[in-house]
């Protein structure tokens, strides 16, 4: 009988270089991986629903929301930045969209329209979300 | 013998009122009764009130009938009192009562006993008992008796006469004795005795003393005869005086008579003067040139005496007589104008004729109604009430076939046409808003017809005129204030015509209209987004409107329409501006931002969120709003 032909890759190096490859990926990612916010611990997400629709009992509260930026409304000379957010809730059939202030402090970071972000937000005496923290989604 | 001439003194004669002051003119004396000329000079006495029988007699012209008397014209047969007593007259019975029938007798018998053909002649004092009776009867109104005391007037007088003759024929026979006395006293006297003469010698010379008595005697005697002539001149003017005296007033009684038309005693009396003066003097004792003269004169043709006064009276009874009989016989004939002209002819010259007093009140009624109504067409032509005047005629003509419409109608018809021109030309001037020509020719068309069915016409409109524009300007106002633009915007018809001359109100129509085209402008443009199926649109356009015309019903009735359509956008829309009314700009913001989803071309939406993110972030200078630090709001 004839003895069949092996092939010329060896299978069990191939098989340990795929998985060093692996791990080395693997470990690169975690060491790239976005950080867990901080902000984001314990904090309660945007009733957007309950916002339009009574706001009082939210004044001065914090909550962490995620949005996209549909418009900015207005750029201030501090840099302020005056946002139209648009935020999803189950309580709503359709997303809506709620007025946003970034402050100057966040002046160097890149906020564009249709980028999302997520968002540690306190809701202000007037009914404006006022951005404490920021991180691109 | 034609006594139309003498209709006027007839007329005027049956005037009771007229009657005493009626004085007759005698010739060359003062007027008796009159007032006696205010002596001094001191007040300038008054100009006494020229007598009817001096220079002021009434004057007739036949061809108009109208009566010319102190200044005033009168038509004969239009006069109102006359046309008074004359409808008395009518629905008067006939005198045909005993009593009328007797005092006729009388009368009749009364002049059958002063007839020359009497028996025995006339007899004055079987005339006199007779009048005597008469004049106990009503009828007569004591005319008799005047006639009675004239009569006794003229015995008197005859006897004072006869007393005066008797006198101077006594003075006569006392003259002839002084005359024979004076005679007598101046040859030798029988009582003296002649002295002795010796023989061929010559009497001796009557002494001085005997002279001078002889001439004394004689003297006496001619005192005596011009004293007796004298008297007896004085008495012989007294008889003429008197004479005359008597004769003017019983002829001032005929005439009177005559012209109260009471013929009767009228020739009664005339025979008496004829009885009573037999001298043959009968022409009466007119004042030379005298109105009473050159009436007789003039209109008779004949001498003014006691025989013309009775053949005139005696003409005047045939003349009533024939009148009379006419009238009966147009009556039958139902030809009641010339019936009635007839009839109030006969009764103008024998009111106290027996013929007219004696007509049968059914003959009479044949025309009373026609001379009652048309007196009532005199009367309303008279005041100018041509509408019923009008009416008259008509009736008039179909109830008598010979009345003469033309005169009537055609004032009826000039006084509509002058009427009428006058309120056309206020109508012209009211179109003009030319008030005083409205009010000239009201006045004017007022003038001719006072009671023109087209100037109440007109004055009703005028009025309503005047109320609607009134009201119209008061409604204006009205929903002005209540900023009703729209009902103002329909009926700018009626309100243009309303303001019309009245610079505010133009001014405050225009102001309405061109806001409230704003507003039709907008309605239109949303009709036509609705009908694109852009209905938020077209609700967004209204709403917009509706701020500055709340009211408007077109607006509000579209709104409520649209608002159906719509209810999340709407809803976005009301809480953004609730929120945003209130200073929550935030939460205002994002209502905006959610209707502006809902409908992106959102006009409100679009400047909402401009609105409030320059509130919120101003865009030049200034820091971004502070947030509120305020206690939280309440819903």
């Amino acid at each position: 009988m004839a003895r069949r032909r092996r092939s010329g890759i060896p299978l069990r190096p191939t098989l340990i270089g795929l998985a060093a490859l692996l791990l080395a990926g693997g470990a690169a990612w975690w060491q790239r991986r976005p950080a867990a916010e901080a902000f984001a611990v314990g904090s309660q997400p945007f009733p957007a629903g309950e916002f339009l629709e009574n706001f009082f009992g939210l004044r001065g509260n914090r909550y962490l929301v995620q949005g996209r930026i549909t418009e900015q409304l207005r750029y201030g000379a501090d840099r302020t930045r005056l946002f139209a957010l648009s935020v999803s809730d189950a309580a709503l059939a359709e997303p809506c969209e709620v007025g946003l202030l970034v402050p100057s402090q966040f002046g160097s970071l890149n906020i564009q329209t249709g980028q999302e972000f997520r968002m540690l937000v306190e809701v202000d005496q007037d009914g404006l979300l006022r951005a404490l923290e920021i991180s691109k989604s | 013998m034609n006594l139309r001439p003498l209709l006027p003194c007839l007329l005027f004669g049956c005037l009771p009122a007229t009657l005493p002051a009626q004085v007759f003119d005698a010739p060359g004396g003062t007027t008796p009764g009159a007032a006696p000329p205010a002596r001094g000079g001191a007040s300038a006495p008054a100009a006494p009130a020229k007598p009817i029988f001096g220079q002021e007699l009434p004057m007739l012209n036949p061809g108009s009938e109208v009566a010319s008397w102190n200044g005033q014209n009168w038509n004969v047969a239009d006069q109102r009192l006359f046309r008074a007593r004359f409808e008395k007259y009518l629905a008067a019975p006939a005198a045909t009562s005993t009593g009328d029938q007797a005092y006729r007798d009388l009368l009749l018998k009364a002049m059958k006993a002063l007839s020359p053909t009497q028996p025995g002649g006339p007899s004055v004092a079987q005339a006199v008992a007779l009048t005597g009776q008469a004049a106990d009867f009503p009828i007569d109104a004591r005319l008799c008796d005047s006639l009675n005391q004239a009569v006794y007037s003229v015995v008197l007088y005859k006897k004072n006469a006869k007393l005066l003759g008797e006198m101077n024929k006594s003075l006569a026979q006392k003259r002839k004795d002084e005359a024979w006395n004076l005679k007598i006293s101046g040859g030798p006297t029988t009582t003296t005795p002649a002295p002795q003469t010796p023989k061929g010698g010559t009497p001796p010379p009557p002494t001085a003393t005997q002279q001078a008595s002889e001439f004394s005697i004689a003297g006496n005697h001619i005192k005596n005869m011009v004293e007796i002539d004298a008297a007896r001149v004085a008495n012989a003017a007294k008889m003429t005086v008197a004479e005359l005296k008597a004769k003017v007033e019983f002829q001032a009684l005929i005439v009177q008579f005559f012209l109260q038309r009471r013929f009767e005693h009228c020739i009664l009396a005339s025979r008496l003067y004829r009885a009573l003066f037999e001298d043959g003097d009968a022409g009466l004792k007119l004042k030379e040139g005298s109105d009473v003269e050159k009436l007789f004169i003039q209109t008779t043709g004949v001498t003014p005496t006691v025989s013309a006064l009775d053949s005139m009276a005696s003409e005047a009874i045939r003349d009533v007589d024939e009148g009379v009989q006419a009238f009966v016989y147009l009556a039958e004939r139902q030809e009641l104008e010339s019936a009635s002209k007839r009839l109030s002819e006969a009764f103008v010259v024998g009111e106290y004729l027996p013929r007219v007093r004696t007509l049968a009140r059914e003959q009479k009624e044949k025309v009373q109604d026609f001379v009652r109504q048309g007196n009532q067409l005199i009367s309303a032509i008279d005041v100018k009430d041509y509408t019923l005047a009008e009416e008259i005629v008509e009736t008039l003509r179909k109830t008598a076939k010979d009345f003469d419409f033309s005169k009537p109608r055609a004032a009826i018809e000039t006084a509509r046409s002058a009427s009428g021109l006058h309120i056309q030309k206020a109508r012209s001037a009211a179109i003009a808003k030319d008030d005083q020509g409205v009010a000239d020719n009201i006045a004017q068309a007022a003038m001719i017809w006072p009671t023109n069915p087209d100037l109440k016409a007109f004055a009703t409109q005028v009025a309503a005129y005047g109320d609607m524009n009134s009201r119209v300007l008061n409604d204006l106002d009205t929903l002005i204030a209540q900023k009703n633009y729209r009902e103002i915007f329909r009926e700018q018809t009626k309100y243009a015509g309303g303001v019309l001359g009245k610079p505010e109100y133009e001014q405050k129509l225009k102001a309405v209209l061109e806001e409230v085209g704003k507003v039709e402008r907008v309605v239109m443009t949303a009709d036509e987004l609705a009908k694109a199926g852009d209905s938020t649109g077209a609700w967004e356009r209204l709403e917009e409107i509706a701020r500055d015309f709340p009211d408007d019903n077109e607006v509000n009735r579209r709104r409520a329409e649209l608002s159906r359509k719509n209810p999340n956008f709407i809803h976005a829309i009301t809480e953004a501006r609730r929120h945003e009314d209130n200073a929550r700009a935030g939460i205002s913001l994002s209502w905006y931002l959610r209707a502006r989803r809902a409908y992106p071309a959102s006009l409100f939406a679009k400047q909402g969120i401009e609105r409030l993110a320059d509130k919120i972030l101003p865009e030049k200078g200034g820091p971004p709003a502070p947030p509120a630090d305020k206690p939280a709001d309440k819903l």
